[in-house]
């Protein structure tokens, strides 16, 4: 660039004078720049904030850089949701936090978080809520006829498993959202449940075998399905890029993560993968949670960015729920402090910005009372599911909506249902939530299913799929009991 | 669609004629694209004027067209950093390729540009956006403003 002054002039002139070239340019900022960029002047504010701009981003953009952390998911006394950016730039790491304002969100719990939406599974219902807009929704009751069966506590399962060889070890509470379908993964292949179709597929590729691999998490970046896990022998994270159409029987070349403070003596295999972040600009960074501190691990960096140590020591249960979401609309990631505490409830918004290597956040409660008393069950795209004790929302925490979804059964246990949450604003109008249970159908015991989508507000019944799966049932690891 | 090997012919606001491989401009061009398909244009004797467009700036443009015609299947890495050298021009020029790549509808070349632009003020705080565009007129009311800055002084 040779003379920059004369750039700027004639450039700011062209671009200055031109909607169309300003939104064009805007469209491709990152989003976090946007948010700043709303100041800049009034034409921009207007720009930035019409529908069209936000649409776009979404289709532009695919940066993956946030994550929800449900920093003490068991508690049951305080609440709190971290929302972490994710910027591998500069190595920086900053985060808010978060107290939705509805009191219902604090008795609930975040089952799942997709795309920056909350599924939320309180006592009784079940809700979406999505952080960035506050909006929550609670989900219709499905009416159940029969005793239902928790598809999420297996050992029950297991007893009466002896018919169904086979059983299914598939964590139903570690659903994962990617293209039309919702994924689950099990200790020995994953599940998956395309809302198209809106069926149940198994046409997953078996996961590499253990003891090799374990502690997989399913993650999306960069436009494919990942697979993260500990390689046990030597001291690193194994990355798998799933090919789109699972033609594959094989897993694709892995990418190594590795770290020699990964595995050290005093902590043992007390990690988890919590996320993979990945976007099109920048390396691949992998989000570890290890007691007390939440570390990323850049591909080719030997530097740990350790989020704020203090914010995070709440982190004291290994079975921390993290919320990974891939945030579209804002690099960050929320962490539910102490989601099941119901009395108190802080949702924190971590802002990670690896550049720098620092870390900052920023907390939030929801203003609405209802959101306070119910747990963030998943977050998916800046939106969250919220489930409270008579109800399931969908909360937006960056406009501050709930909406409350239909009941899905009039009356039944609530422990016996997971949701999930789907929100992609790139593939359909609205968000979906897949109601999971047990039960039986005319024939057979089996999984069931029920899909409620925003846009008709009523739960559909979905299929049903039998519970024989060829998969086997050894080394389930992560389940509730 | 005409044959690969048929030329169509630009005129340029200096009335300069450059003749180009038509597959080249049609492939990238949706204005030229449209232009070939309708039979508006016609061989013998049509020439497109492209009145605001200058010779310096329509030869970049048609090499940078050229040069994707013949090397798509090259290397990403390869493109990229043909398309850094392309791009290593002067202030007008850049402005000049942004307006008639906008005006010609070259996808390609105008996201190259915008994504150029975007790394320009990507990160930058208000105050050095409103300087590099020359905003000086923000629009907002002294007390929106300080508001803002209140609120957000981190932006500032």
């Amino acid at each position: 660039m040779s003379d920059n002054k004369e750039l700027i002039s004639s450039l700011a002139e062209s671009i200055e004078g031109n909607d169309y070239l300003l939104t064009q340019i805007l469209i491709r900022v990152p989003l976090r720049d946007i948010i700043t960029f709303k100041c800049v002047s009034k034409r921009w504010l207007s720009l930035i904030s019409d529908p069209f701009l936000s649409r776009s981003h979404a289709t532009v953009k695919q940066r993956v850089s946030s994550l929800f952390l449900d920093l003490a998911p068991n508690t049951g006394s305080y609440q709190e949701v971290k929302f972490f950016y994710l910027d591998k730039k500069i190595y920086r790491s900053s985060f808010s936090s978060f107290f939705p304002k509805n009191p219902d969100l604090r008795s609930s719990l975040i089952t799942q978080s997709c795309n920056g939406l909350m599924l939320l599974e309180s006592k009784d219902p079940v809700f979406i809520y999505n952080p960035t807009t506050e909006d929550k929704k609670t989900l219709p009751a499905c009416p159940l006829a029969f005793h239902p069966f928790d598809p999420m506590r297996f050992l029950g399962y297991k007893k009466r498993g002896c018919s169904f060889p086979p059983t299914f070890p598939v964590d139903f509470q570690r659903a994962t959202y990617f293209k039309d379908s919702i994924y689950w993964i099990g200790s020995k292949t994953t599940l998956r449940f395309d809302l198209k179709e809106e069926c149940m597929k198994d046409d997953m590729p078996p996961l590499p075998p253990e003891p090799c691999h374990y502690g997989y998490v399913l993650a999306l970046a960069c436009g494919y399905m990942n697979l993260a896990g500990f390689e046990s022998i030597e001291s690193s994270v194994c990355v798998f890029r799933l090919k789109e159409d699972y033609s594959s029987p094989r897993i694709g070349c892995p990418y190594t993560y590795r770290s020699d403070d990964l595995f050290s003596e005093r902590y043992g295999y007390v990690y988890s993968i919590i996320h993979l972040i990945e976007d099109n600009e920048d390396d691949m960074g992998l989000l570890i949670h290890q007691p007390n501190k939440v570390v990323v691990l850049p591909r080719y960096h030997d530097l740990q960015m350790c989020l704020q140590a203090v914010a995070l020591s709440h982190l004291r249960s290994f079975f921390c729920r993290c919320h990974a979401t891939v945030k579209q609309r804002v690099s960050g990631l929320f962490l539910d402090l102490a989601p099941n505490t119901g009395s108190y409830q802080e949702v924190k918004f971590f802002y990670l910005d690896q550049k720098t290597y620092r870390s900052s956040f920023s907390s939030f409660f929801p203003k609405n009372p209802d959101l306070r008393s119910s747990l963030i069950t998943q977050s998916c795209n800046g939106l969250m599911l919220l489930e409270s004790e008579d109800a399931v929302f969908i909360y937006n925490p960056t406009t501050e909506d709930n909406k409350t979804l239909p009941s899905c059964f009039p009356s039944f246990d609530p422990l016996n249902l997971h949701y999930s949450l789907a929100f992609d604003p790139m593939r359909f109008l609205g968000y979906k939530v897949i109601c999971i249970f047990y039960g039986m159908n005319s024939k057979n015991e089996c999984f069931q299913t029920k899909i409620y989508s925003s846009e008709s507000n009523v739960w559909k019944r979905g299929c049903s799929f039998p519970p024989t799966f060829p998969i086997d049932f050894h080394k389930v690891t992560y389940f509730k009991d | 669609m005409g044959s690969p090997l048929k030329k169509i012919m630009l005129c340029s606001s200096e009335k300069e004629i450059f003749s180009v491989e038509e597959q080249v401009m049609v492939q990238h061009s949706v204005i030229i694209n449209n232009m070939i398909e309708d039979g508006s244009y016609n061989y013998e004797e049509s020439k497109i004027p492209l009145d605001c467009v200058d010779s310096k700036t329509l030869k970049k443009v048609i090499d940078y067209c050229t040069y994707h015609t013949h090397h798509h299947n090259d290397n990403q890495e390869d493109l990229e950093a043909w398309d850094a050298q392309f791009l290593n021009v002067d202030s007008n020029g850049l402005y000049d390729l942004l307006m008639a790549a906008n005006y010609l509808e070259i996808r390609n070349l105008l996201d190259l540009i915008y994504r150029t632009i975007k790394n320009m003020i990507k990160g930058k705080k208000i105050d050095e956006i409103r300087r590099i565009l020359n905003i000086k007129d923000h629009g907002f009311t002294p007390e929106e403003e300080e508001q803002n800055r209140k609120e957000y002084p981190h932006f500032y």
